[in-house]
């Protein structure tokens, strides 16, 4: 004979499995929703986290490579989708420096123009790769070299601000 | 009479020390304590991001040796292992959470008004319950937050971007704001700056708390004294 407890706890059982179910499906939801939206962002295409590229391309249009700057100079870009802040949506590019890219040291870059003030003097690489609004790589990367100097470059770009989620 | 089995997470006195109370048990600790880690880590990681520090290594990105990006993004999946563990493994103990959390008796509206009283004094209105009064109004806000926070961040680390990427970006960000303040508030509340909290961080770090404080701050669910 069922008693009143059993009948209480196969009912709490039962609310506390729906409650679950519904967490897990809003979860699903929410990443099922990837792959519509990537087609639209900023004409990606790229449905996944990182990687990929698609035909987007980005060149690095100053400095020239081989260049002689000052420590601080310009880097002009030219992507061939939008970029913008992460809270955009839209993709924007990562600054690499000396082929360090595995630990977190680079400049983001929301704007076509970006001054550059953290190279030391001397002979460095410059890497730029367009990033996804949540900062996975895409392929689509640029690379050349400068040679810092000690003088300032007396650049006048603006700085990009902050971001991050 | 026959005494009746006290539900999970109830106050029991503890047989080695007969002046305090077990309030949680070693598995809701070790919850709460996992919470803490991967909660403050993603706080940590997202605010250094916020405030526009991406590209200059936090020291958890310098500890981990990866991108701060990365560190929140693990963190984040880190997260949800525990809150999945929480529902599953801890079904009991969050079927106590929740019918605890929902409760509502006739006097809350009391305790409320009040509370500032008591958190200066240490003398609240009585309640009946495991927690009291704000401690449920807290509990929803941390589960609506954290629970916002992981619907978000999925969504984020599969979307990768456009307009609804952009959409949950603001979500995320205001539910971080919340979930600081709740932060702040609960680490306010348990470090016993306010007389009427003094010992209640005993609860969830060593689960004990003297029969003084249980009785202060849930009285309707604190064993009698001896003899009472």
């Amino acid at each position: 004979m069922e008693t009143r407890t059993d009948s209480q706890t196969r009912r709490r059982w039962r609310i506390l499995r729906s409650g679950v179910a519904v967490a897990a499906a809003a979860v699903l939801i929410a990443a099922g929703c990837g792959d519509d939206d990537d087609t639209t962002a900023a004409g990606s295409g790229d449905g996944s986290g990182s990687g990929g590229g698609g035909d987007m391309t980005i060149d690095i249009v100053e400095p020239g490579d081989g260049a002689e700057v000052g420590s601080e100079f310009e880097v002009d870009v030219d992507t061939s989708v939008d970029i913008g802040e992460p809270d955009t949506g839209l993709h924007h590019v990562h600054l690499y420096y000396d082929g360090n890219t595995a630990e977190g040291e680079y400049d983001i870059v929301y704007e076509p123009e970006f001054t550059v003030d953290r190279l030391d003097p001397g002979e460095h690489t410059i890497e730029a790769v367009i990033a996804n609004a949540d900062h996975s790589l895409t392929d689509a990367r640029d690379q050349l070299t400068v040679t810092v100097g000690e003088g300032s470059g007396g650049t006048d770009a603006t700085d990009s601000g902050s971001g991050g989620y | 009479m026959r005494p009746t089995a006290a539900p999970a997470g109830t106050e029991r006195p503890e047989a080695s020390d007969p002046g305090r109370v077990v309030r949680n048990n070693g598995a809701t600790r070790a919850f709460h304590a996992a919470t803490f880690l991967v909660t403050s880590v993603l706080l940590a990681t997202g605010w250094w991001l916020r405030a526009g520090n991406e590209g200059r290594p936090s020291a958890l990105a310098d500890l981990f040796g990866t991108p701060d990006t990365e560190v929140h993004r693990n963190a984040g999946w880190v997260l949800v292992g525990v809150a999945a563990a929480g529902l599953t493994v801890g079904v009991r103990a969050a079927w106590t959470f929740a019918r605890e959390t929902a409760r509502v008796d006739r006097g809350d509206g009391r305790w409320f008004l009040r509370w500032p009283w008591g958190a200066a004094t240490g003398r609240f209105a009585p309640h009946r319950g495991h927690f009291d009064p704000g401690q449920r109004i807290a509990n929803l806000a941390f589960v609506a937050t954290l629970g916002t926070l992981i619907v978000t961040g999925v969504a984020m680390t599969t979307l990768s971007g456009g307009p609804t990427f952009a959409t949950m970006v603001r979500i995320h960000r205001g539910a971080t704001y919340v979930l600081t303040a709740l932060v702040v508030g609960h680490v306010l509340v348990v470090s016993g700056v306010l007389p009427g909290y003094r010992g209640a961080w005993r609860a969830m770090v060593t689960g004990r708390v003297t029969r003084a404080t249980a009785r202060r701050l849930w009285p309707g669910d604190a064993p009698r004294e001896p003899g009472a």
